[in-house]
C-alpha cells in the first residue's frame, strides 16, 4: 500500500486550486488545528464532502503484564475519530477499474469494413427493389408449378402461359426463365396462395373441370384450409394445456399456505424454507453438554442468526450461562 | 456540533484568508483526498493523521421481531487513524504522566 505525505497532498491542492505550495500548506496546518478546536468546542466537527470528526473518550481498562502477571490499568484517553460521509463511500465504492482507454479502431479504409457491412450494403438494393413495387405482381422465379398446372390447356385470357405449358419440362424447372411469362401474382413462400383469390370466383363456378383454364388454380385452394383448420386446433389444444396446468399449480400452492396460518403468536417467521419445516420442529429442545444457542439455532433453522430469537423467547439473562439439561423453547 | 458553515469561518481565520476562498480551497482539499486515496490508497497529513481505503464486508442482517432478513452490500469508504501528535494533542495529561515516568524509569 503505497503513502503519500504531506507535501503531495499539498502540491496536488496547489496545482487543483490555482495557488501557490506555501499557501496550500499553510491551508493545510490551519485545516487540522480547526479540526481539533471545533472538536474540542463542541464535540464534533463536520466538513461537508468529506465528513465528520468527533472526539471521543476511551475508558481506562485493566491489563496484565506477561511477565510478572501483574495488573495494571490503562489510563484512558481521547481520540479523534472520523466518520465518512455517505457520498465519498459511494465514490470509492463505484471506483472504475484503472484500466487504459482503448483507441478507436481507424475510420480511414473503408475498404477494410466488414464483410457484414458490405454483405448488408448488398442486399439493401435488392431488399428495396422488391418492397418498392407490389409484392403481389411480381412474380420470383423459384416455384416450380405443379405438372397438372402445367399441361392443363389455358383459356384465350391466359394465353401466354399456354405456350410454356407445352413444354413441361422447362416449366417445372424452377430458374427463371419459366417464371416472368407467367402472370399470376404468385410468391415465393406460398405458390397456390395469390391465386386463390384472384381465382376463386371462377373455381368455385367450375369446381370439376380439370380442362379449362379455370382448373388451373382449382387444385391449389383445397389443401391450404384443412392444414389450417388442423394448426389452429393444434395450438388451441396446447394452449388450453398449459392454462389447466397452470391453475392446478396455482391450487397446489396456495393449499399449504392456508394450512401454515394458524400458527401461535410465538412463532417466528425467519425463512420461507424454514416455514415449511415449521410443523415438523420439535417445540422445546432439552440442552445438552457441549451444546448453545448456536448450535441449536444452526441444527433446527440451518443458520446461527436465529439465536437471537431462541434467547428472546426464553429470556435467558446470560445466554452462555445455560444449565445443562434446561428446556429451551424453540420459536 | 460544529455546522459546516461554522467550520469554514474557523478555518478562514486560522488560514487568514477569506470564507469565500477558504471555502473554494476546502472543496478543492476534499477532492484532493478522496482523489488521493482512490489513486494510492492512502493519504499522510503530517502532525494530524492518515486517511485510508477501508473495505467493508458484506453485512446480513436479521430482525427477530419481524423475522426480515436484509443484506448490505460490500461497500469502500474513507478511514481516519490520528496521529500520535495529535493523540498526546489532545491528551495532555497523559503525555505529562507517560513523560514523567520515563524520566523517573531512566533515574
Amino acid at each position: 500500500m503505497t503513502k503519500s505525505t504531506t507535501q503531495k497532498p499539498s502540491e496536488r491542492l496547489a496545482s487543483a486550486s490555482g495557488i501557490n505550495r506555501r499557501t496550500a500548506e499553510t491551508f493545510i496546518k490551519a485545516f487540522a488545528e480547526t479540526i481539533v478546536e471545533c472538536a474540542r468546542q463542541d464535540g464534533a466537527a463536520k466538513v461537508s464532502g468529506l465528513g465528520t470528526f468527533k472526539i471521543q473518550a476511551v475508558a481506562d481498562r485493566e491489563s496484565v503484564k506477561i511477565s510478572t502477571g501483574e495488573r495494571f490499568i490503562i489510563p484512558g484517553y481521547n481520540k479523534l475519530t472520523f466518520t465518512a460521509a455517505p457520498s465519498v463511500s459511494d465514490v470509492l465504492t463505484d471506483q472504475p477499474p484503472l484500466l487504459p482507454i482503448p483507441e478507436a479502431p481507424a475510420e480511414e479504409s473503408p475498404a477494410e469494413e466488414s464483410p457484414a457491412e458490405e454483405s448488408l450494403s448488398d442486399e439493401s438494393p435488392s431488399d428495396e427493389s422488391p418492397s418498392d413495387e407490389s409484392p403481389a405482381l411480381e412474380v420470383p422465379v423459384e416455384v416450380p408449378l405443379p405438372e397438372a398446372l402445367v399441361e392443363a390447356p389455358v383459356d384465350s385470357d391466359l394465353k401466354t402461359t399456354t405456350e410454356h405449358p407445352a413444354s413441361p419440362v422447362e416449366s417445372s424447372e424452377p430458374p427463371a426463365p419459366a417464371a416472368p411469362t407467367v402472370a399470376f401474382p404468385v410468391e415465393t413462400s406460398e405458390p397456390p396462395a395469390p391465386a386463390a383469390p384472384t381465382v376463386a370466383a371462377p373455381v368455385e363456378s367450375v369446381p370439376g373441370n380439370s380442362v379449362a383454364g379455370n382448373s388451373l388454380p382449382q387444385a391449389t385452394p383445397q389443401p391450404k384450409p384443412r392444414t389450417s383448420i388442423w394448426a389452429v386446433i393444434a395450438i388451441a389444444a396446447l394452449a388450453i394445456i398449459v392454462i389447466v396446468a397452470v391453475i392446478s399449480s396455482n391450487k397446489d400452492k396456495s393449499k399449504p399456505d392456508a394450512t401454515q396460518q394458524p400458527a401461535t403468536q410465538q412463532t417466528f417467521t425467519l425463512d420461507d424454507e424454514s416455514d415449511q419445516d415449521a410443523n415438523q420442529r420439535p417445540r422445546v429442545h432439552i440442552l445438552r453438554k457441549g451444546e448453545s444457542l448456536t448450535t441449536i439455532s444452526v441444527n433446527y433453522y440451518g443458520t446461527p442468526d436465529s439465536m437471537a430469537a431462541i434467547w428472546k423467547l426464553n429470556k435467558f439473562p446470560n445466554p452462555n450461562d445455560i444449565p445443562l439439561g434446561t428446556e429451551i423453547l424453540l420459536p | 456540533m460544529v455546522t459546516s458553515r461554522q467550520f469554514i469561518n474557523a478555518l478562514a481565520k486560522n488560514a487568514g484568508m477569506t470564507t469565500n476562498e477558504a471555502s473554494y480551497i476546502l472543496e478543492h482539499f476534499v477532492n484532493v483526498i478522496i482523489d488521493t486515496v482512490q489513486a494510492e490508497d492512502s493519504v499522510t497529513i503530517q502532525g494530524f493523521g492518515v486517511f485510508e481505503k477501508k473495505k467493508k464486508a458484506e453485512k446480513r442482517l436479521f430482525n427477530p421481531t419481524t423475522g426480515q432478513r436484509r443484506v448490505i452490500p460490500a461497500s469502500t469508504t474513507l478511514a481516519f487513524k490520528q496521529s500520535p501528535k495529535l493523540k498526546t494533542n489532545l491528551n495532555p495529561d497523559t503525555a505529562n504522566t507517560a513523560a514523567t515516568k520515563k524520566n523517573n524509569s531512566e533515574e
